[in-house]
């Protein structure tokens, strides 16, 4: 047995394996202040003290987000057409990643997903897409790879999906209304995804397109239609999103928006999907 | 002390004094980009309630909160690797330095206890506290922590005696010595 009087924690004391003062100089670096700012930023209770530091911060990321917008406006100048619908290219691999909560949202998506139908969403690379506003709110739209080659989709708040094989070339969904004057029941709260019983109408489209697809447009009842903005999003995603506030002169029984076309570069619908 | 000094004023305060040995805590038990979220957490919530920072050394406060924010990190990993291994994903287990990897007798025979033991030694040896001061991280009584660590203490002594036995059968003995005779 080893002496009583030999003290071990004397020896585990001589053996630990991280030496404080090098601790107390990572946590003096400007590195692990900013952190450490950051924590007590996002954590609340910033008192008036805080203000200098927090308004600097946000002029350095007012800076930072004028640079981001003229690259991203010179980007958009770079690939809109002619005809003035605005697109963009969106490096998957550069958007900004999604908080620990949506990508547990992802997680939950396909949780309970039976046996051969799990999407396999890549949860850790979930990352925002655009925000798109109706009706005066705001939907931020997720995106997360699978590892089939597709991806899973989340509008926040909204709904999600998955095309995860990456197969399907075109979804268009409504938020659907009763058209004006008809005498439809109110929708249920979840009418952005069931097929209403009632003459409806869309008053926002929101959807994807990949395969060959050039641009998204959208028909009318009247016969007029509208090429939606899209953005494209890179590799792995290789797919476009829209998210499309109708205009108000749209919001009529014979004016209303019926179904969403895929069209190719030389003009041919690949494929139609019906609003509904 | 001065009670009243400003909050931001106390927090740089708080910050200088104790900021490295939150972190080497963490250090301690997580790695390195993990140990300084949990530090930065630490401080936040310490900024938060700035009041309930106790004036005279406030490191077992600070402490305190750092071991909670670890249990919530290890059950959020517990969590999120049982999902991911549902998902079939690949996901890294958080983890701090490997000790019983260390190749040191003391701190293999230290990995070899239980996280209760290795808790209040590691408190008592590495973070520098007294007993009573572990006693306000543990949040148990300054006698319960007494036994706890003469206990942990007896533990860890007898890993070391198993340890070096097991080693001392582990190294081939060495050739004896011809003794010498003198020649007749």
């Amino acid at each position: 047995m080893r002496d009583d009087r030999f003290d071990v924690v004397e020896m585990l004391r001589a053996a630990d394996p991280v030496s404080t003062d090098a601790a107390s100089e990572l946590a003096e670096s400007s590195s692990f202040r900013n952190r450490v700012a950051g924590a007590r930023t996002c954590d609340g209770g910033a008192s008036t003290a805080d203000l200098p530091r927090i308004r600097r911060r946000h002029v350095r990321g007012a800076r930072r987000a004028a640079v981001y917008a003229a690259a991203a406006i010179a980007l958009v100048l770079a690939v809109t057409p002619a005809f003035g619908v605005s697109y963009s290219f969106l490096p998957f691999v550069e958007a900004e990643k999604a908080p620990e909560q949506i990508q547990l949202d992802f997680a939950r998506l396909q949780a309970g997903a039976p046996e051969g139908m799990d999407p396999r969403a890549i949860t850790s690379e979930t990352r925002k897409i655009f925000v798109s506003t109706f009706e005066g709110s705001q939907h931020t739209l997720w995106v997360a790879p699978t590892s089939g080659g597709g991806f899973c989709y989340e509008w926040t708040p909204g709904f999600g999906g998955c095309n995860a094989s990456g197969e399907q070339r075109l979804s268009a969904i409504g938020a659907m209304a009763p058209v004006p004057g008809s005498s439809a029941a109110p929708p249920p709260p979840s009418s952005v995804t069931t097929v209403p019983d009632y003459d409806a109408m869309p008053l926002w489209i929101a959807g994807y397109a990949k395969g060959g697809v050039d641009k998204v447009v959208v028909n009318f009842e009247d016969g007029s239609t509208q090429e939606l903005p899209v953005t494209w999003v890179g590799a792995p995603i290789d797919a476009g999103f829209f998210g499309y506030d109708v205009p108000s002169a749209h919001e009529t029984a014979v004016a209303r928006a019926i179904a969403v076309d895929a069209v190719s570069a030389d003009g041919t619908v690949l494929e139609t999907q019906e609003l509904k | 002390m001065n009670q009243l000094e400003p909050a931001e004023e106390r927090f740089e305060r708080l910050f200088s004094a104790y900021a490295g040995r939150v972190l080497a805590y963490a250090l301690r038990r997580v790695d390195g980009d993990a140990a300084q979220d949990v530090t930065a957490d630490v401080f936040a919530v310490a900024w938060r309630r700035i009041d309930s920072v106790p004036h005279e050394d406030a490191l077992p406060w600070l402490l305190a909160v750092a071991r909670r924010t670890l249990a919530n990190q290890h059950r959020t990993a517990r969590r999120q690797r049982a999902l991911s291994d549902r998902l079939q994903l690949n996901m890294p287990a958080p983890h701090g330095p490997d000790i019983a990897a260390s190749g040191s007798g003391v701190l293999e025979a230290l990995a070899s206890l239980t996280e209760r033991d290795r808790e209040v030694l590691m408190l008592i040896a590495w973070d520098g506290l007294a007993s009573a001061e572990a006693a306000l991280v543990l949040g148990c009584s300054p006698v319960a922590c007494r036994i706890r660590l003469h206990r942990a203490r007896s533990r860890l002594r007898r890993a070391m005696d198993r340890s070096s036995s097991v080693e001392s059968d582990r190294v081939p003995l060495r050739p004896q010595r011809m003794k010498e005779t003198p020649d007749a």
